[in-house]
């Protein structure tokens, strides 16, 4: 202890203050570089809002993934072809608490695309990630959503390894949570008429997002 | 065994616990923030903070406030739940994190050494302050902060990280006691508590 004291004391009056100061210089200056790169540009803390950002500086062009569908095998294909731009959500049929609001949400949506006559600019898609999903499934979620085939389809992936990649590459998380549920970052994903993921709204503002879907769909 | 083996054995076995139950403590907020951070950070501490190092070392770091400033970055830095999370899926980040918790137990106890009680003073009032603030963060938010994580969890480790803060403020509090409660025209208030031993 004696020689630890020797160096406290040496620290204090030895070399001046300089040494100390561009140390101190050169700390914060890496520190606030990496607190500026965690956080984009002190934009964000939470990965959500990071994926989020990300999306909305640099679209994203998704993985090839088979899917189950009648009008295309391949998922980037079916949201190129369209034609119209997607509102694009995951979900998964047997769910009790989000994605029961998601449709809700997506009923809320199918109506108003109805009502303003948007039905050849804007179209919905709702892609299960759980592996349970099966055609039979799916249909029966489409039933009970009321979803009408020409504006709202569902789709299913079979490969495991494809749809890992999917999620992987969007950052959707997907938790077990308690009573075989899941949790996961619910958004509403934003698809523009050449199948790039080009911005992620919350799922709480259907209205926003649909209004997005409407500017994108222009000429 | 003399004093040092164990400290060193008890060293390395916060960082085989830290580094090999890494899946599991991990796999929880809770665990990740408030059980592994804090063990790497307790083996930096006992297998480098009683290292004698080169006297040039503690040139640039004048009172503490080098090293201490370094420490109140690191816990702001992994505070950031993007970053936290990051760890998760980079190994590059994963590295950073180990390396970085190590560091900052490595550099505390020379630190206080150094630093004046004013000193240790200001800066336990800002790790406090900033911790308590993101534990009460963690805690209100309705949505989730990172992706990986339940919000219940997150909510957990946000009372977590407010009780962290207070316990931290009364063991330094209670460790200074004495100086503390002393005339504060006696030289122990404003020397190095370094002096006092």
């Amino acid at each position: 202890m004696a020689m630890k004291t020797s160096i406290s004391s040496n620290s204090s009056t030895g070399a001046g203050s300089w040494p100390t100061l561009a140390a101190l210089l050169a700390v914060c200056a890496i520190g606030m570089l990496a607190l500026y790169r965690a956080t984009m540009g002190f934009e964000v803390v939470s990965t959500e809002d990071g994926r989020r950002l990300a999306i909305s500086r640099a679209p994203m062009q998704l993985p090839v993934t088979a899917i189950h569908a009648p009008q295309a095998a391949e998922l980037s294909q079916l949201l190129r072809d369209d034609g119209r731009v997607t509102i694009m959500t995951f979900f998964y049929s047997s769910c009790n608490a989000l994605c029961s609001v998601l449709g809700d949400e997506f009923q809320q949506l199918q109506a108003a695309i109805h009502a303003r006559g948007l039905e050849r600019q804007v179209r919905l898609l709702s892609i299960s990630f759980d592996p349970r999903d099966d055609a039979a499934m799916l249909a029966a979620y489409a039933r009970r959503q009321h979803a009408d085939p020409s504006v709202w389809q569902m789709v299913s992936i079979d490969s495991a390894p494809q749809r890992k990649a999917l999620l992987d590459q969007l950052g959707i998380v997907v938790l077990p949570a308690p009573l075989g549920e899941f949790q996961h970052n619910a958004a509403l994903h934003l698809i523009d008429r050449h199948g790039r993921l080009v911005l992620i709204d919350d799922y709480e503002n259907p209205a926003l997002a649909l209004e997005h879907a409407i500017r994108r769909s222009g000429p | 065994m003399t004093y040092l083996a164990y400290r060193r054995a008890a060293g390395l076995a916060c960082v085989l616990v830290a580094c090999s139950a890494r899946g599991w403590l991990e796999s929880i907020m809770f665990t990740h923030m408030l059980v592994q951070l804090p063990l790497l950070f307790a083996a930096g501490w006992l297998l480098f903070g009683d290292v004698y190092w080169p006297r040039w070392l503690a040139v640039p770091d004048r009172y503490g406030l080098t090293s201490l400033t370094t420490l109140l970055f690191i816990s702001a830095y992994w505070m950031i739940p993007r970053a936290l999370e990051q760890s998760l899926q980079s190994s590059n980040s994963e590295i950073a994190k180990t390396v970085c918790w190590i560091l900052a137990g490595a550099l505390l106890p020379a630190a206080l050494r150094r630093a004046r009680l004013v000193i240790q003073l200001f800066y336990l009032g800002n790790f406090c302050w900033m911790t308590a603030i993101a534990g009460i963060q963690y805690q209100n938010m309705p949505q989730r902060l990172c992706n990986a994580y339940l919000l219940g969890d997150q909510s957990a480790t946000g009372v977590g990280l407010v009780v962290l803060s207070i316990l931290i403020a009364i063991a330094w509090c209670l460790r200074h006691a004495s100086a503390l409660l002393s005339n504060p025209h006696q030289s122990s208030y404003h020397a190095a508590p370094g002096t006092e031993h």
